[in-house]
């Protein structure tokens, strides 16, 4: 082996070893993940035998009735569009197990695709959370405001209760509000029921 | 003397010298003259004839169908001259004049009884049966004391006498030769002998008299019709049975000899070993049994062959097949016929599109039948491809079928596309479809378990429904499928 060749195989392992370092480590979740220093996020708010979660900081928090457990709408000038999370519960009649949360997330996208006619782009996936696996849909539509709104939805299973948390932000804005998105959703834990 | 002439029909019959003695006439062979008549018209004692006041009176005897005279039935009649009698077929007249001089009946028809004087009157006779008669008085002039033929002074007197005696012979012959006169018919009286059953009489007496008379006389030919139409025939007399005597064993060994030597052998042993049942030790028996014995021989076997030609091979394209040995052309045709049914029932499965059946019939044919029989091979090949053409039909049904996801439909599918062409594998779309089965099958168990989860019953009934035809038992989906199907049916 002449010293060309050598170099050679030397180049090539030097060009593996950064590849393989970046596939080996856990790329961090655009849209699911909290963040390490939130400054805009408010404490933890609790409701009482269900969950808690983390809210943005200086957003309009509104209690909900019926299907709706709130609403929080970001505080800005009339002219401008702001961002909306809204979390509403189901109740199942059966928990869904966690192999049927492939199926659960057709079933999702399935009604979302009834009532949002006017959606693009419509994605789905299931991640896994601390809080086991989650559905995560995504999809633009026509803002009111006239440019386009970008719609996360996070479907989340815990016993017989389906949540999902709604995040509608201006699609222009999305960079903005995809990492509050994510620590909201990421946030969200339920309580443990008592002696469990 | 009285002769009586009795005729039947033309013929006479008998002609009796009469007496002064009762002569009786019937059929009775005791009568003194028997008249024979099988049709029984005369009785067995008919009438007698009486010597009655110098004349002879014939009178009926009670008999049943009576003395006829000129169409009358009459008890009794003096015979007189020209008088003639009926007495059913045979009429009676006296020869000479009635008044003629009794004679001694003889009993009977042909002895002549010696001529008397005529002139004379009978002799006085007593025959035991009646009184002493006086003896007529002789009609003949007692005999002349002739003279001399020559030089007798009344020669001429002899002679003129003669010449009378001989007129009178002469017209006496005349007389005889001359049939009997006719007696006046009387068509009234012949209707009632023929209602009363004497058509013979009623014919001679007065129907053919009639007819002579009158050819055209329609009475006579009408009353003659009735006479003349065919008897019925008279029944058989019944004879009893006569039991003969039974034979004896050597007429008995006769017979076998000539039921042998008739060849009937068989019936000829049963008389011989009749007599040998009886007479172990006779010779001529044990003779003939052994004759016998030998001519009972099996009948050679009838030479049918010889009779029926044997059979003639037809060429295999108009369905002859190959004959057996010593085959008969009816035999061989009856072979032809049943393997032509065969064929044609073939050929109708193969218009039927029964591609299977006929090829199968086809190929069983071809192994019977010469080469070249009929169309067999282009049959066969049409039913060959028949049956590729179906399995290609199979093959593609099958396909649409997994598509569509009625994977049963498609598995039975394949299965007959390989039943019928072997070499269509399906293998590897039955194992594919059963994959699919199951993963769809699963898919549908998720589905269904998320849309009870939902709460949307209707969807997780139907899913569930769909997975427990999808998924084997064994399969744990299969199971919990089952289990809420009986949960949302509660």
């Amino acid at each position: 082996m002449n010293c060309k060749t050598v170099r050679v195989c030397l180049l090539v392992l030097a060009g593996l070893i950064p590849f393989e370092s970046a596939g080996a480590q856990d790329t961090p979740d655009a849209w699911y993940g909290r963040q390490a220093k939130p400054k805009n996020i408010d404490r933890p708010r609790v409701i009482p035998g269900a969950f808690s979660i983390e809210l943005p900081k200086d957003w309009q928090f509104v209690p909900g009735h019926a299907g709706t457990v709130f609403s929080i709408v970001e505080k800005t000038r009339q002219s401008q569009g702001g961002a909306l999370i809204t979390l509403e519960y189901l109740r199942l009649q059966a928990p869904l197990d966690p192999e049927l949360i492939a199926g659960a997330g057709e079933r999702e996208m399935k009604e979302v695709l009834a009532w949002e006619l006017s959606g693009t782009q419509f994605t789905s996936q299931v991640k896994t959370g601390a809080i086991g696996p989650l559905i995560v849909i995504q999809y633009n539509r026509p803002g009111l405001s006239g440019g386009e709104d970008h719609v996360v939805q996070y479907s989340m299973p815990v016993g017989t209760t389906l949540y999902r948390l709604v995040c509608v932000a201006p699609a222009a804005a999305l960079d903005k509000y995809r990492p509050v998105f994510a620590h909201v959703a990421a946030s969200f834990t339920p309580v443990k029921p008592s002696g469990s | 003397m009285a002769k009586l002439l009795i005729f039947r029909g033309d013929a006479m019959h008998a002609e009796v010298e009469l007496t002064d003695r009762t002569v009786r006439l019937g059929r009775s062979p005791q009568d003194d003259i028997v008249l024979p008549d099988p049709s029984k018209g005369v009785s067995r004692t008919h009438a007698e004839i009486r010597f009655e006041g110098g004349r002879y009176v014939l009178v009926d005897h009670q008999s049943q169908n009576g003395i006829w005279v000129a169409g009358s039935r009459v008890s009794s009649v003096a015979l007189e001259r020209d008088v003639v009698a009926s007495i059913g077929p045979y009429r009676v007249r006296m020869e000479a004049p009635a008044a003629a001089e009794p004679a001694r009946a003889t009993g009977t028809q042909t002895e002549v009884i010696p001529r008397l004087d005529p002139l004379a009157g009978p002799p006085l006779t007593n025959d035991g049966r009646g009184p002493v008669k006086p003896a007529p008085r002789p009609r003949i002039p007692a005999p002349l004391n002739v003279p001399r033929w020559y030089g007798q002074p009344r020669w001429w007197a002899v002679m003129g006498a003669a010449a009378v005696l001989i007129a009178v012979s002469g017209f006496a012959v005349y007389r005889f030769a001359q049939p009997p006169p006719q007696p006046a018919f009387d068509l009234e009286a012949a209707r009632a002998m023929v209602l009363g059953g004497n058509c013979q009489q009623a014919m001679i007496e007065h129907i053919e008299p009639a007819l002579r008379a009158n050819p055209n006389d329609a009475t006579a030919l009408d009353l003659r019709r009735t006479c003349t139409a065919p008897p019925p025939a008279p029944e058989p007399p019944v004879e009893p049975p006569v039991t003969p005597p039974p034979p004896t064993a050597t007429q008995q060994l006769d017979e076998a000899e000539a039921l042998i030597a008739a060849n009937d052998c068989p019936k000829a042993l049963e008389k011989i070993n009749e007599v040998l049942a009886t007479e172990p030790d006779n010779e001529r028996g044990k003779g003939l049994a052994a004759q016998a014995n030998a001519c009972i021989t099996p009948p050679p076997p009838a030479p049918r062959a010889a009779a029926e030609p044997l059979a003639v091979k037809r060429p295999p394209s108009e369905g002859g097949l190959d004959p057996l040995p010593k085959e008969l052309q009816k035999d061989y045709q009856k072979r032809v016929d049943a393997m032509r049914a065969r064929y044609d029932n073939a050929v109708s499965l193969l218009q039927k599109r029964a591609y299977v059946q006929a090829a199968r019939e086809f190929e069983q044919l071809r192994k019977e039948v010469p080469t070249g029989y009929v169309e067999l091979a282009q049959r066969l090949d049409a039913a060959r491809n028949g049956i590729r053409d179906d399995a290609r039909r199979s093959l593609d049904a099958a396909r649409a079928a997994e598509e569509r996801g009625e994977f049963d439909t498609a598995a039975d599918a394949y299965r007959r596309a390989h039943e019928l062409d072997s070499g269509i594998q399906v293998d590897l779309p039955l194992q594919r479809m059963a994959d699919r089965k199951l993963q769809i099958g699963r898919r549908r168990c998720s589905e269904g378990q998320v849309e009870f989860s939902y709460g949307n019953n209707a969807a997780a009934v139907a899913a569930f429904q769909e997975v427990m035809k999808l998924l084997p038992q064994s399969e744990p989906c299969y199971a919990i499928a089952r289990d809420r199907l009986a949960q949302l049916r509660k």
